[in-house]
Formats: structure tokens, C-alpha cells, sequence
């Protein structure tokens, strides 16, 4: 190989960059060009960091165990409301099919003011 | 459209680029600002400007070339930040060979093996920013003197002087003792 003075001091005096310096550099990189992550990767990449912390592990189970209480119990609260709705509606259907029934097997007769009584749940126990 | 290898076509062929020349890179800007921390910030700093300014990057032309101008102009306006003074004189002179006999080349080896890493930089940081500019791109960037004269925007042979003359002044300070008053 044919010498070369430059090529020597190079030899001589080349520094290694410092241990953190890609590190550094791709964290300076990906803050500046990488695109911003999606929620279901923020919640990956948070996941990954689970299983290296039994405390973080804990915490992140914590976390994700009252996010799903809160969001069922969110979800539970307007519920009631409809569920009763639903009770009523399982209520009105029952009437009409009593009062069909009626009308087939007994031939007895529901005018519309019994009709009306029946749609809005209102049954004539006698 | 790029080819897939181009630096510029993905993250991973940059990566690619970054891993081959930040070593060089490193080293050069660290040649002109004497501080490694900083060099490596600035060193970063090269690669982060190179990457912001990829669609500017004509692609007929070479990428090294482009990514050692980019080193070169971050490193002086570090330096021109830091003095806040012009740092160049422009440097004059004709075609000069640089080739040496074979019983100097013995001596020149001997020289440089017999020389610690400080003292190298200690006699690199006695040459004129200007000088020591180009003498660190024809150390650590592999260009020709063509490229690096292109790069200079100085005529060829005024860059061959430059580097013959500085060549002449470190083989003289390496050979003066540490604290001589007669270096360089």
C-alpha cells in the first residue's frame, strides 16, 4: 500500500465519536422527521417498555384496569336509561301480544282508546 | 425518482450514509474546532442539515461533495461565530508538486510514527484556519484536489500550494520539541 502522509496523521489522530453520540443523534433525527406516532403505537411502544419494571408493570396495568372500569361505568350510566326503555318496550309488546290473543282466542274486541291504553303500557288488569 | 440506494430515498439507506461518513465527518470538523463535544454536535448538526435539505440536493451531482461543503460551512460559521472575524486570507501561489523522494518518505514515516496524537494536534492547530481547512479535508475526506479546490472555490494549484506549504510547516513542528518557541 503506497504511503501517504495525510493517510498517516489520519491513522495517528482519529477519534471515535462517544458512545451516546448515534443515540443522540437519532432521537435529534426522529424529533425533527419522524412522523408523530398513532395512539395504538404510543400505546405498543409503552407496552414494550412493561415487562422491564415489575413497579412500571404495575402501574401500567393499574392504568389500563381504570381506564376500562371508568369506560364501562361511562358507558353503564346512560345505560340505565335505555335498559328501562327497553323493560317498557318488552312491557308493551307483551300487552299487545296478550291483547291479540285476546282478540283471536276470546274474540274480545279492543277498541282504539284500549289500543291507545296498551301503546302507552297502561293494562287494564280486570 | 431516487434509486433505492440513494441516501436520500429512505431512512435506512441514510442510515447507511450517516454510519459510513460520520467518522470523517467527526474528525474534520473536530480538526477545525478543536473540541470534541462541540464537534460532535456540529458533527450532528451536518447530517441533520443534509437531511432537511435533501430535495434541494441536485442529484447529479455527489453526494460527499455536497455533505463536506455542508461540514465545511457549519464548522466556519461556528468558527465565525466564535471570533466574529474573518477568518480567511486568501492564499496565492502556483502549481507545486507534492511528491516526495523515497529516502524522504522513510524519514516522513519515521516522523509521523515518532509523533503522539497531541502533538499532531497541537502543530495542526498552529496552521491558519484556512490552511487548516483544507488540510483537514485532504486528511479526513477522500476528495481529490479537485473537488476540494471546487469545494474551496480556490484554483487548484492554489490549493496544491496551500497543502504542500502546510505539509512542509507540520513535518517541521513535529520534528521541533514541545515549547520551542521557533515552531511553525
Amino acid at each position: 500500500m503506497k504511503y501517504d502522509f495525510f493517510q498517516a496523521i489520519r491513522k495517528k489522530r482519529e477519534v471515535d465519536p462517544s458512545s451516546d453520540f448515534d443515540q443522540k443523534f437519532w432521537s435529534r433525527f426522529d424529533a425533527e422527521f419522524a412522523p408523530p406516532p398513532s395512539i395504538l403505537g404510543r400505546l405498543i411502544s409503552t407496552s414494550l417498555l412493561v415487562p422491564r419494571s415489575p413497579a412500571f408493570a404495575t402501574a401500567f396495568l393499574l392504568l389500563i384496569a381504570s381506564y376500562i372500569f371508568f369506560a364501562n361505568r361511562n358507558q353503564m350510566e346512560p345505560g340505565l336509561g335505555d335498559g328501562s326503555v327497553a323493560l317498557e318496550s318488552l312491557q308493551l309488546v307483551e300487552d299487545l301480544e296478550f291483547a291479540e290473543g285476546l282478540e283471536d282466542d276470546l274474540l274480545v274486541l279492543a277498541d282504539d282508546e284500549d289500543w291507545e291504553d296498551l301503546l302507552q303500557g297502561v293494562v287494564d288488569e280486570t | 425518482m431516487r434509486d433505492e440506494s440513494h441516501p436520500f430515498a429512505s431512512r435506512s439507506a441514510f442510515q447507511v450514509f450517516y454510519m459510513q461518513w460520520r467518522k470523517p465527518i467527526l474528525n474534520f470538523v473536530l480538526t477545525m474546532v478543536k473540541d470534541q463535544r462541540i464537534a460532535e454536535e456540529l458533527t450532528q448538526d451536518v447530517f441533520l442539515k443534509a437531511y432537511r435539505n435533501r430535495d434541494t440536493f441536485q442529484d447529479g451531482s455527489k453526494v460527499t461533495t455536497w455533505l463536506w461543503s455542508i461540514a465545511k460551512n457549519t464548522s466556519l460559521d461556528h468558527l465565525r461565530r466564535k471570533a466574529e472575524v474573518p477568518l480567511y486570507v486568501d492564499a496565492q501561489g502556483g502549481d507545486v508538486s507534492i511528491d516526495l523522494m523515497d529516502q524522504e518518505l522513510s524519514a516522513e514515516q519515521k516522523l509521523i510514527e515518532a509523533t503522539d496524537r497531541s502533538r499532531i494536534d497541537h502543530c495542526l492547530g498552529l496552521l491558519p484556519d484556512a490552511t487548516r481547512e483544507v488540510i483537514a479535508l485532504r486528511i479526513h475526506s477522500e476528495l481529490e484536489y479537485q473537488e476540494i479546490s471546487d469545494l474551496m472555490g480556490w484554483p487548484l494549484g492554489t490549493i496544491k500550494t496551500e497543502i504542500f506549504r502546510a505539509k512542509q510547516q507540520l513535518k517541521k513542528c513535529f520534528a521541533t520539541q514541545e515549547g520551542d518557541p521557533d515552531e511553525i
